[in-house]
């Protein structure tokens, strides 16, 4: 067995090194596979820019930052489906109260799987879309700091997420190792006495996840300090940026945290430590841990969409975004504030009162900052000029979405009002409207307003507004229904609810369930006109005639990204007739670069300043 | 326009020019596009953690010694290195050290202590083992290529 398994490692071994020898010749890839045709624009003295090789190996080899914000937008993409159709089985099973299509393993493998999912693979990728495509355009950089370590950053994704998923794959196999059933919080001692090694993978996957986030963290801080274009200050650098400098902190600052305390859980499944043993460092360590990681994640993940927010509502609402700068305190207040609420989540635990009261009252003052960006929301669209395109209808749902998700924080920041809501639907009703009404209408809003520059395209407008008024009315009914069931005392985390009916109704409560299943589905049908919509559009939608598809220049609105696509089209309409894909295609052009990028006078909305300005632009 | 065309003449000589002209001019010109490092940089930290951890020991060695030289071929190609299989060896050397040390909290490190716990397939032992192994392989696997690249133009590869 010794000897087999040495003989094994030799092998390997060996053949690696030939594999380094390989890839060290092929390291001059540029030159391997010349562009077919050679049809690069622009000057030849801007070296290396043009040259990308053709098809799929452009995609694994490539540093572009819009290449891997591209790489992120879809692997996010793909784990919103994943994450989606487990809910989907989970709702499907939750219509009626018995066990009817699946059995509780499956239903806590499902409901771990999509937690994970949902914040880690999509929500945490589908800002670094954003961020990596966008940030360097907003701040006038080439590329981000590191871009190497930006592709590293995306690849260590794949890997990750098969080895979350892998207890999905291999449950069938019959090899002993199923899904993992933890729940997202992977509370001791129920994650470490879970003897599959499905268990062990997922937390390996995490961790890698982790790295991934870590590293584009470093990155991002690097670029936006460093690789601001000439004109770029720190009092005009743009909101979005600001958010994701902001998250980026946070990053840095919780997870390596998670990946230490990953790395405990680990020791103590496998090695016989006893980090969160009860004999030992006790379980509620890691619920300190892991809560001191995931209050900050949570902002981690609403920060940037809060970003996307403040950038593109001024966009559609004719005027600057009102009150800039404390938009910017707000977010700098929330990112120190959200280290210090995590046990707000551990009320219930039988931590010291005295304890409890002092996290209770910084959980209520970060909703100081949170409504000072409400307001600031509310008052750039007061006496606008409204236009309600798809991804204005999306910030609008944001903003309504969050007084319902914050407001139901702030009552759970209660403790007496959290003792009594702790672990029912409340509370799956106040994240969701945050996770989902937020988060994901932020990304799908963004994802539309700068579809025309990834694309060069436009997208169905009809089928977008569908896709809005249905996922906002589905994510309501959802989740209001959460938080009805919640009073009524639903505890989360169940497949069943045949319970007594002296303990709850459960007339209603089987009736809120169904109106809770309907809205996914609902959720769940607008999300599949949104997926035609995107895949349609980008093959076929109309191309774009001009750089400006949003009007943004009759406002003086007109962002340096979209400044940058201008110079793009500008370079391709005037120089040769070949057409410039914006998504980073084979055909690239340099010449316009270096200008034009970022406009003469900037202002802190990204916007240039008009000959005549507006009355109300103050 | 780039010192990496295919046709192109120069050859690359990084023992005796770690600046040389050429190379600064495609590094600082533009950003490079495309590099086949990263992603063999993720392989090879995604299989060394699982082979190491879940103790799959063919693969621990051979994820490590996939980041190992994934490492000095990206530093290498980043302009941080001139001689990436030095480093490799380094990082070998570093990794022996950290298998020696492996063992070490289990076991005395003499032969018969060793040995037996080898023989009584000691988990955290073994891994021990295996990284000592990827180190081993990543020294010398190295050192021999090194020699091998030496001087030769049309090899291609830096030593
Ligand atoms: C006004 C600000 C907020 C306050 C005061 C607040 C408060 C709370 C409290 C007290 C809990 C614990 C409930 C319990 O388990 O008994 C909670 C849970 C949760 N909150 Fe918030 N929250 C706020 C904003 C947010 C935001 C912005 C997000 C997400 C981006 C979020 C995501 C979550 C999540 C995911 C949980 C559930 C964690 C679990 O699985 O147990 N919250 N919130
Ligand atoms: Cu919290």
């Amino acid at each position: 067995m010794v000897g087999e398994q040495l003989a094994l490692t030799a092998l390997m071994g060996v053949f690696l090194v030939a594999v380094a020898g390989f890839l060290a010749r092929m390291e001059d890839w540029r030159s391997y596979t010349p562009l077919a045709g050679g049809s690069a624009i622009g000057d030849a003295g801007y070296g290396g820019h043009a040259e990308k090789p053709a098809g799929i190996v452009r995609w694994f080899t490539t540093v572009d930052h819009k290449d891997i914000g591209i790489l992120y937008g879809i692997y996010a993409l793909i784990a919103f489906f994943w994450g989606g159709a487990a809910v989907l089985l989970m709702r499907a099973e939750l219509a009626a109260p018995g066990f009817d299509i699946m059995q509780a393993q499956f239903y806590n493998s499902l409901l771990t799987s999509h937690g994970i999912t949902m914040l880690f693979l999509f929500g945490t990728p589908i800002i670094a879309a954003f961020s990596n495509y966008f940030i360097p355009l907003l701040i006038g950089a080439d590329d981000m700091a590191f871009p190497r370590i930006n592709a590293i950053a995306f690849w260590l994704l794949p890997p990750g997420a098969i080895l979350i998923w892998a207890g999905f794959f291999t449950a069938p196999l019959g090899l002993g190792i199923d899904p993992a059933q933890t729940s997202w919080t992977m509370y001791t001692p129920l994650s470490a006495e879970q003897a599959n090694p499905g268990v062990d993978l997922m937390l390996l996957g995490l961790h890698l996840t982790g790295v991934s986030a870590t590293m584009g963290a470093i990155n991002f801080i690097a670029t936006i300090f460093t690789e601001r274009g000439d004109e770029v200050n720190w009092a005009n650098l743009d909101i979005f940026s600001w958010t994701i400098l902001t998250q980026s902190a946070l990053i840095l600052f919780a997870f390596p945290l998670l990946g230490s305390a990953l790395i405990m859980l680990l020791l103590d499944r496998n090695f016989s430590t006893a980090f969160f043993a009860v004999e030992g460092g006790s379980p509620i360590l890691w619920q300190h841990l892991f809560w001191f990681f995931g209050h900050p994640e949570v902002y981690i993940l609403v920060l940037p969409p809060m970003g996307l927010v403040s950038w593109i509502l001024p966009k559609f609402s004719g005027r600057k975004l009102f009150g800039f700068k404390f938009v910017v305190y707000s977010t700098l207040a929330i990112g120190v504030l959200s280290f210090g609420v995590w046990a707000h989540h551990m009320f219930s635990t039988g931590i010291d009162p005295r304890i409890r009261a002092s996290f209770m009252a910084v959980s209520l003052a970060i909703a100081i900052p949170s409504a000072v960006k409400t307001f600031n929301w509310i008052t750039t669209m007061w006496n606008g000029n409204l236009r309600l395109t798809a991804p204005m209808l999306f910030c609008i749902g944001f903003i309504s979405n969050f007084v319902i998700g914050g407001i139901t924080g702030v009552f759970l920041a209660a403790i007496p009002v959290d003792l009594v809501l702790h672990d029912t639907y409340y509370v799956v009703g106040h994240f969701h409207y945050i996770v989902m009404g937020m988060i994901a209408f932020a990304g799908m809003g963004a994802l539309y307003y700068w579809f025309p520059i990834v694309t060069g395209r436009m997208y169905q407008r009809r089928l977008a507004k569908m896709h809005f008024w249905l996922s906002m009315i589905g994510t309501n009914i959802t989740f209001f229904a959460m938080l009805v069931l919640g009073y009524l005392g639903m505890p989360r985390r169940y497949a069943t609810y045949q319970f007594d009916g002296a303990i709850a109704p459960l007339a209603q409560v089987t009736t809120l369930h169904q109106i809770a299943t309907v809205g996914a589905f609902i959720i769940g049908f607008a999300q599949l006109i949104w997926a035609w919509n995107m895949v349609q559009s980008w093959y076929e939608g109309p191309e774009l005639d001009d750089a400006d598809p949003w009007n943004l220049k009759d406002d003086g609105m007109f962002g340096r990204e979209f400044q940058w696509f201008e110079t793009q089209k500008l370079a391709a309409d005037g120089g040769e007739s070949e057409e410039v894909r914006a998504d980073g295609g084979e055909v690239e052009t340099d010449g316009g670069e270096a200008t034009g990028r970022v406009s003469s006078d900037p202002r802190s909305d990204g916007g240039y300043r008009k000959a005549v300005r507006r009355v109300d632009d103050e | 326009m780039d010192e990496t065309t295919s046709d192109d003449p120069s050859p690359r000589t990084w023992d005796d020019e770690p600046e040389s002209p050429a190379r600064t001019s495609a590094e600082e010109e533009g950003p490079t596009r495309t590099s086949v490092w990263p992603l063999v940089v993720a392989m090879g930290l995604t299989v060394s953690e699982v082979g190491v951890f879940m103790g799959v020991y063919p693969l621990a060695v051979g994820g490590l010694v996939l980041f190992v030289a994934s490492v000095a071929g990206i530093t290498h190609e980043a302009g941080y290195t001139g001689r990436p299989w030095r480093l490799a060896g380094a990082l070998g050397v570093v990794l022996v050290a950290v298998g020696v040390w492996m063992v070490s909290t289990q076991v005395p490190l003499a032969v018969d202590p060793v040995v037996a716990a080898v023989g009584g397939a000691d988990g955290i032992v073994l891994r021990g083992f295996s990284v000592v192994g990827a180190g081993l392989v990543a020294a010398v696997g190295a050192a021999v290529v090194s020699a091998m690249g030496d001087g030769d133009v049309d090899d291609g590869f830096p030593a």
